[in-house]
């Protein structure tokens, strides 16, 4: 009997003391779901083009002018006296939803315009020259988050003397920077 | 080896036994630890120059915030329940990053341990059965033209009970 009292004292002091002294660290992992959605709802549409109208052409040529930098316009600039009729800015119109600011990058190169066989070059750089936002410096923020921004695009041609009637037309790449 | 020598040697190799025997693990890990709310950025109109988008809370329940004025719709912190019947020490291990994929396009949730509870020291369960509230946040870089889609990922955290 006393054996097993020593026994029984024994064990429950060694029960106390790998209690105390053993811990044992123990991991456990938990996995956790992590999601997005990505809905843009902004648009950029092409709402109207660059329109250098109908020329009635001065014999000895003429320099036509879209200054479209201050908003849209109809009228042309006409160095040397042609008759330009329904010449109208470019207009590109982008929906949004939220307060977003931008600046354009237009066209540094010469855009020929072409009938197939002639051509007309907008001038290099003009397009900068007489559209809106052309630059980081002049970056436009909206008003709000939701009226359409608009972004009205001119340029000015060099058509020299004798230019062949005929239909020209041709395209430009424009890129918006949105900050 | 007289009677009472051979008591007191049973005795000791019991005792040798029970020694052994109970220096295995006597920590048991009353501890669970389950996911109660996942981790959600939200529905994002996203703004076209990008955005970044964070759920901050360390400090406690957040919803997810657009530095660039995308619209947000939904969110919410993520939210890891622990329940113990005893206190015990709990150390938390955030990754650093973690993919979310929608196909091949990928956007990365960075900065989870600033913007999630107890990165640091760890917490104590509340024993009882009371559970323990983690929450989880982060944050999200959203670049540019950032494909359209619904993003996903597993977030591996890690608990050390001590």
């Amino acid at each position: 009997m006393r054996l097993s009292k020593s026994l029984v004292i024994s064990v429950m002091v060694l029960i106390a003391f790998n209690v105390m002294v053993l811990p044992v660290a123990m991991a456990g992992d938990v996995t956790m779901t992590a999601n997005a959605t990505i809905s843009s709802s902004f648009t950029e549409t092409v709402t109207t083009d660059l329109e250098f109208g109908s020329i009635d052409l001065n014999p000895g040529g003429d320099t036509i002018i879209l200054d479209a930098s201050g908003g849209a316009t109809t009228a042309a600039t006409i160095a040397n006296g042609s008759i330009v009729t329904g010449e109208t800015s470019g207009l590109i119109t982008i929906e949004h939803s939220m307060i977003i600011s931008l600046w354009l990058s237009y066209p540094a190169a010469a855009v020929t315009l072409t009938n197939g066989t002639d051509n007309i070059d907008i001038t290099a750089g003009s397009i900068a020259t007489n559209s809106e936002y052309s630059s980081l410096a002049t970056a436009h923020t909206s008003p709000d988050a939701t009226s359409d921004i608009t972004v009205d695009v001119g340029g000015e041609i060099v058509v020299p003397a004798a230019q062949p009637d005929g239909l020209y037309t041709g395209t430009m790449t424009i890129t918006i920077n949105y900050l | 080896m007289s009677s009472f020598g051979k008591k007191s040697f049973i005795n000791r190799f019991c005792i040798l036994i029970l020694s052994i025997a109970l220096a295995l693990p006597v920590h048991v890990m009353g501890a669970d630890a389950v996911v109660s709310q996942s981790l959600s950025f939200g529905t994002i109109d996203l703004n076209p120059g990008g955005d970044t988008i964070t759920i901050s809370a360390s400090t406690g329940p957040a919803s997810p915030l657009a530095n660039s004025n995308s619209v947000i719709t939904g969110g919410r912190h993520g939210l890891i329940t622990v329940t113990s019947l005893v206190i015990e020490h709990v150390d938390i291990i955030y990754p650093v990053s973690v993919n979310m994929v929608s196909g091949s396009n990928v956007i990365k949730i960075i900065s989870i341990d600033v913007n999630s509870q107890y990165r640091a020291g760890g917490a104590d369960t509340l024993g009882g059965g009371i559970p323990l509230t983690i929450r989880v946040g982060g944050k999200i870089v959203i670049p540019p033209g950032q494909a359209n889609g619904s993003y996903s990922a597993q977030i591996p955290i890690i608990l050390n009970y001590s």
